[in-house]
């Protein structure tokens, strides 16, 4: 009685420790469950998320790959090329380099284009033509449309500062504009304010 | 005898169609243009199945403005300075001769319908009178305001001695004295454009500026345009604005559209209230209002999802088809009421007027209603 009295209280406490235990070891597993399963549920927002190499350099060849995405961020509540707008974002290259450049859209609601052309147009109401052959995307006026990846080339033939803009009738007017400058040498380079 | 009785039974049926159409969708008022029964409501704006149609003007147009005086008269801002159309926007003739190639971004009118005001892309403010003999005489009323900044937004006050224009990052104040305007810069909007200004018709001291995507998204003056402050009671902190409409009805209510960021309301008491159900992204550019019985019908344009119509409390509705993708995006809006009754929209590619399905039996008497604005 006496060794069953002294045991049994020892033998609880065991199984009680080793109750909690499992319940902490239970509450952690599921914890980890629900937060991977919530983080496949939904992504984090862009901010969160490492950002797009916007530009590289290749000296080699003298080509500068650019990605724009259009509405990366709600920076001017969406109206931006990789979350910069309003002369933000300056992209310089030298006189005579390739640009390569990778355009998307992030806005589900509106279509967005780019075209490089001439630095007054970014207070202007409209058209925007190219200051360099290719230097838009497919139907600038239009717009792209979410989930469309479109890739184009254009040669920076002319010294100069010119705006990145957005060329959908009412998106410049808004501030959808950025600077591309084109020097007398040196690489390629993309600075955000 | 088989024939015969096929043949009479489509013919039925195509007289009992017939009715049909012409009973409960396409029936003439004496209001404004037709009614039809739509969700129970009784529908007074323009048929909702009617087309779009280019007419003659095919230079990009910034703005729209109906003539306050005469209600076949539209006015266009566009790249290529103003023009003028005198039937409702079937032909267009040069209103402004030393404007041309001058673009032209906003448009605003007196109530006496004797100005009209001009917003250039270079920061001009274009002032237009009537003379005495038909046409009209233009003249820059300011240095350019800003470094070369568009005046994305003017509003004359009812009798013109006052001008409100806005550009990006400043709202500025024109008076004129003595044949002299004036100007000063009254509130700063940091780096952001002043979208859309509006004086109130029933309160000559007030008016409203609308603030793209900074905060304040709406700011308003009492005194006439020279202080202002923020009027955001019920609004996003933040907004994509567009336009502002105070349409001249009884409820005395203010419209706010935005780029995505909803179509608001402001009642009697300061709130502002969402009413964007029905349209697409929750967004609108132009918009305009038609006064009919008891209510106003408005017309929105969109950035490339087509024009939508509202009345009273019921969602808005699309006009018509097309003027779809971004190039068709709606700049302008504005109502002729002479000859016939149609809803004009300007865009990157030109100005387009709507047609109703049945445009011959639209009555021409009833644009009298519109006189009354």
């Amino acid at each position: 009685m006496n060794a069953l009295s002294h045991h049994h209280p020892r033998a609880r406490r065991r199984r009680l420790i080793g109750s909690l235990a499992c319940a902490v070891a239970g509450a952690a597993v599921l914890a980890a469950t629900l937060s991977a399963a919530l983080s496949l549920a939904a992504p984090p927002p862009a901010s969160q998320t490492a950002a797009p190499k916007w530009l590289t350099w290749n000296a080699g060849t003298h080509t500068a790959s650019l990605t724009l995405i259009a509405d990366y961020t709600s920076a001017i509540s969406g109206y931006n090329f990789d979350g910069a707008g309003k002369g933000k974002m300056t992209v310089t290259v030298p006189v005579g380099a390739h640009v390569n450049v990778t355009f998307s859209n992030r806005s589900a609601a509106l279509t967005h284009g780019f075209v490089v052309t001439s630095y007054a147009k970014r207070t202007s109401t409209g058209p925007f033509p190219p200051a360099f052959k290719g230097a838009s995307s497919t139907n600038p006026t239009n717009g792209t449309t979410k989930g469309k990846t479109e890739h184009h080339s254009f040669v920076a033939g002319k010294v100069g500062k010119y705006a990145l803009l957005c060329a959908v009738p009412g998106h410049v007017a808004t501030g959808m504009w950025d600077v591309f400058q084109v020097v007398k040498s040196g690489a390629a380079k993309i600075s955000f304010k | 005898m088989t024939v015969n009785r096929t043949m009479v039974l489509v013919g039925l049926v195509t007289l009992l169609l017939a009715a049909g159409v012409l009973a409960g969708k396409v029936v003439v008022t004496r209001e404004l243009t037709a009614s039809s029964a739509h969700d129970g409501v009784r529908w007074q704006g323009l048929p909702l199945d009617g087309y779009w149609q280019r007419t003659a003007l095919a230079v990009w147009t910034n703005s729209l403005l109906t003539d306050p005086l005469h209600s076949s008269v539209i006015w266009a801002g566009t790249n290529d300075g103003v023009w003028r159309s005198s039937d409702g926007g079937t032909t267009w003739r040069r209103a402004a001769t030393g404007l041309r190639e001058t673009p032209i971004v906003s448009l605003g009118a007196t109530t006496t319908g004797d100005t009209v005001i001009a917003g250039g892309d270079d920061g001009t403010v274009y002032r237009g009178t009537r003379l005495r003999e038909q046409g009209w005489s233009w003249q820059a009323i300011n240095r350019p305001l800003g470094q070369d900044h568009p005046i994305f937004s003017v509003a004359p006050s009812a009798h013109g001695q006052v001008v409100l224009a806005g550009t990006f990052g400043s709202l500025y104040r024109g008076v004129s004295s003595r044949g002299r305007w004036a100007w000063q810069r009254v509130d700063h909007t940091q780096d952001a454009a002043v979208s859309a200004i509006v004086w109130l018709p029933w309160n000559p001291q007030r008016a409203f500026a609308a603030v793209f995507g900074v905060r304040p998204a709406v700011i308003s003056t009492q005194d006439g345009g020279r202080s202002w402050h923020p009027d955001v009671r019920g609004l996003p902190p933040i907004l994509p604005t567009q336009a502002l409409l105070a349409p001249s009805t009884p409820s005395h209510q203010l419209i706010l559209t935005t780029m995505g960021g909803g179509v608001w309301r402001r009642d009697r008491t300061g709130t502002w209230q969402d009413m964007s159900a029905g349209l697409p992204a929750r967004h609108a550019m132009p918009i305009v209002a038609v006064p009919g019985n008891g209510t106003a019908v408005l017309y929105a344009g969109t950035m490339g999802y087509g024009i939508y119509a509202k009345q009273g409390g019921s969602t808005w509705r699309r006009l018509g088809q097309g003027m779809m993708g971004g190039r068709y995006t709606s700049l302008g809006l504005a109502m002729a009421l002479r000859p016939h009754p149609t809803l004009l929209v300007g865009t990157a590619l030109g100005v387009f007027r709507y047609l109703p399905p049945h445009p011959h039996i639209l009555p021409l008497r009833n644009a009298a209603v519109a006189e009354s604005r």
